[in-house]
């Protein structure tokens, strides 16, 4: 790849990573399997940067994210396993919500938390959900409602509710 | 809660992040060591399917050679006659009917020759055989017997001279064998082709 090439992706890097990332945690659960996630999806944009256009950059790699996620939550290894040690809670200062919507995403079907992702954290209306999760747009539709209500459920019960009744 | 508070959420949760570098050089690096990883299982995906073909062919080869010599190979007879084998096509372990011909062929005067065989032609149990012969007289059949009494060649068609060189030199081809034609296989109750 010539300089210039590596020049211009070296800048779209730099705007798009933060989003990228954002996207990767939000469907994985997990900053270090996110940037894993963002890592491998980098390098095949960088693989096809002489044939994509740098607006199309973006949705590539959310496409690639997207399936990334999605087959990982699919395999056996990959998937969560119950611990009898209960992880560390993270303190929740004043103001700040205790309402744990990374947590709650992980609950949702892998496909469903995908749709809310980029539709509620990207911002990408119906049809281009559709196109980059090769759906039809009823099938956005029905997964975001359904994911919504699922999501509105989960976080009803905010996730540090149940630790005062563990302290004496 | 509304879609603005879970878009809210989600930015709040997202924006939490620790830091990361992404280096364009550290990313090419991993594309080039992708690219070498994506040919290199190429050539081993070539590799394998050749060695797959290869398999393939020599284990369908392996199964021809195996109908070829399976094939001939008399069954134990379920009656306590001896079965010939009448197309003398399994391995010879006395004097072949291809050899036979060849040597009585031999010995044949000029203009004088061994016709086409007949399917069933073969050694009987007492090794007996009969040959057709040819000539530009006609045709005429000539009987030969093999065993370890010795050998005989009868014909109405050809002088006592040319029956004892016949049958001398059917006795001298036998010999080179282990067994006399028409001999019963031990165990296989079946008789050798002798061909």
């Amino acid at each position: 790849m010539t300089t210039n090439h590596d020049a211009e992706f070296t800048a779209w890097v730099e705007r798009t990573a933060a989003s990228l990332r954002g996207t990767a945690y939000l469907m994985c659960g997990d900053w270090h399997a996110a940037d894993d996630v963002v890592q491998d999806t980098l390098v095949r944009v960088y693989e096809r940067w002489h044939r994509i256009r740098p607006e199309a950059a973006t949705s590539y790699a959310r496409r690639v994210i997207t399936t990334a996620t999605i087959d990982r939550a699919r395999r056996p290894w990959r998937r969560e396993v119950s611990s009898d040690v209960l992880p560390e809670r993270v303190a929740v200062s004043e103001g700040e919500t205790p309402f744990d919507v990374v947590g709650a995403l992980a609950q949702l079907p892998p496909r469903q938390r995908a749709v809310l992702v980029l539709r509620f954290f990207d911002d990408l209306d119906v049809n281009e959900t559709a196109r980059l999760l090769g759906i039809t747009p009823g099938t956005v539709k029905s997964a975001t409602s359904r994911g919504l209500e699922s999501l509105r459920v989960l976080m009803r019960t905010p996730v540090h509710a149940g630790l005062s009744e563990e302290t004496p | 809660m509304s879609e603005n508070d879970i878009r809210t959420l989600m930015g709040t949760a997202a924006a939490d992040a620790p830091a990361r570098e992404f280096s364009t050089p550290v990313i090419a690096s991993a594309a080039a060591v992708r690219t070498r990883r994506r040919r290199a299982w190429y050539g081993v995906g070539a590799l394998g399917a050749a060695a797959a073909v290869t398999v393939v062919a020599t284990v369908s080869l392996g199964l021809l050679g195996n109908e070829g010599t399976k094939a001939p190979v008399a069954s134990a007879p379920t009656s306590s006659a001896p079965v010939i084998d009448p197309g003398g096509i399994s391995l010879p372990s006395s004097l072949p009917l291809g050899e036979l011909v060849g040597v009585v062929d031999g010995a044949l005067p000029s203009g004088t020759t061994v016709a086409e065989l007949p399917v069933d032609a073969a050694f009987t149990p007492d090794g007996a055989i009969t040959l057709p012969l040819t000539s530009a007289g006609g045709s005429a059949d000539l009987a030969i017997t093999a065993s370890a009494a010795g050998c005989t060649a009868t014909s109405a068609a050809l002088d006592q001279a040319t029956l004892d060189a016949i049958s001398s030199a059917v006795c001298t081809a036998a010999a080179a064998y282990p067994n006399q034609p028409g001999t019963v296989l031990p165990g296989s109750g079946s008789v050798d082709p002798a061909s």
